[in-house]
């Protein structure tokens, strides 16, 4: 006989074996090959007493109104919980872990963006720009004064722009 | 998705590095700062003749006239003088309106002056030009300031300093 654990998907003549359920030639030969397998031996031997010891545990029993207590329980749970932890439970169930972290950066990038100063002028589009006279010529007027400012006190004063 | 999140993140690695490479050390405290970004001069001396002209035929025709004859002695200024001007209006502009009312006036001041007094000031403003902000500073509060310059002349010497870059 082959050795069913060598074998592959030969490992449910062992368990069968294990559960008595074979007919009585095959069960001849499986002990004929247990008794020159020491592998198999060993997996039986380990498997047959995880089974005794199933066969031999007892569940403690259940208090007469468990369920009724746990349905009770359930429906305040859901009267009692805020609207955002069901909205958060059901997002955390699923992986939303990369999306989040992509949303982060992109929105710390576009903060930067609009934190970031314009270095240069905004473009003028030909039709489109208008002009402020009155703060051209308030800039004009302290330009003036300024050079005015500079050149005062020099060797020349010159004149007025 | 996950190439695409290192990438994002690179870049926001990078960004304030390459913003710092163009900003200036930040002035000390009350120190003249200039403000940033282009002025109204600016931005008309960066337009072509034709951007411009378009732009200005918009005013009527009077004071058109007296703000091109002003933009033309503007621009017909030496360069190093326009450079000087731009950096001294540029720590202007970052003034309160406040405190550029308050410098406008003592400017007119300065300039009706006597020539004499004038030249002093003048020599005491390129001085303290010259000083980095903390010796500028103690050099305005001296005693030794006190006693050469008049109430008045130390506002205007101050006024000076305000509107003068840090060297």
């Amino acid at each position: 006989m082959e050795c069913p654990i060598q074998a592959r998907g030969k490992k449910d003549l062992l368990l069968d074996y294990c559960s008595h359920s074979l007919d009585a030639g095959a069960m001849a030969e499986v002990e004929e090959h247990l008794a020159a397998c020491a592998e198999c031996k060993a997996w039986t031997t380990a498997h047959m007493r995880t089974w005794s010891l199933l066969d031999e545990w007892q569940a403690a029993p259940v208090s007469p109104d468990f369920e009724r207590k746990l349905r009770e329980r359930i429906a305040l749970e859901g009267e009692s919980a805020p609207w955002w932890k069901s909205v958060w439970q059901s997002f955390a169930a699923r992986p939303l872990k990369p999306a989040l972290s992509l949303a982060l950066a992109v929105l710390l990038l576009l903060g930067g963006l609009l934190l970031v100063r314009p270095r240069s002028a905004p473009p003028v589009h030909p039709g489109q720009e208008t002009i402020d006279a009155d703060r051209l010529e308030k800039a004009l007027d302290d330009v003036d004064l300024l050079r005015q400012v500079g050149s005062a006190g020099g060797s020349k004063d010159s004149e007025a722009m | 998705m996950r190439a695409l999140t290192a990438v994002l993140w690179g870049l926001l690695l990078v960004a304030p590095v390459a913003a710092q490479e163009d900003d200036l050390p930040p002035p000390p405290a009350g120190a003249p700062r200039a403000l940033a970004g282009p002025t109204i001069l600016d931005r008309l001396e960066a337009m072509s003749p034709e951007q411009r002209q378009r732009l200005l035929d918009k005013l009527p025709p009077e004071r058109r006239q007296r703000i091109e004859a002003r933009l033309k002695a503007y621009e017909t200024l030496p360069a190093e003088e326009r450079d000087r001007l731009r950096r001294q209006y540029d720590t202007f502009r970052a003034l309160t309106p406040e405190q550029k009312q308050n410098a406008r006036r003592l400017f007119q001041r300065f300039i009706e002056l006597p020539p004499g007094r004038r030249q002093v000031l003048r020599r005491e403003a390129d001085q303290l030009s010259r000083l980095p902000w903390p010796r500028r500073q103690a050099r305005l509060g001296s005693p030794e300031f006190e006693h050469r310059f008049s109430p008045e002349e130390r506002q205007i010497l101050h006024a000076l300093a305000a509107i003068t870059p840090n060297p």
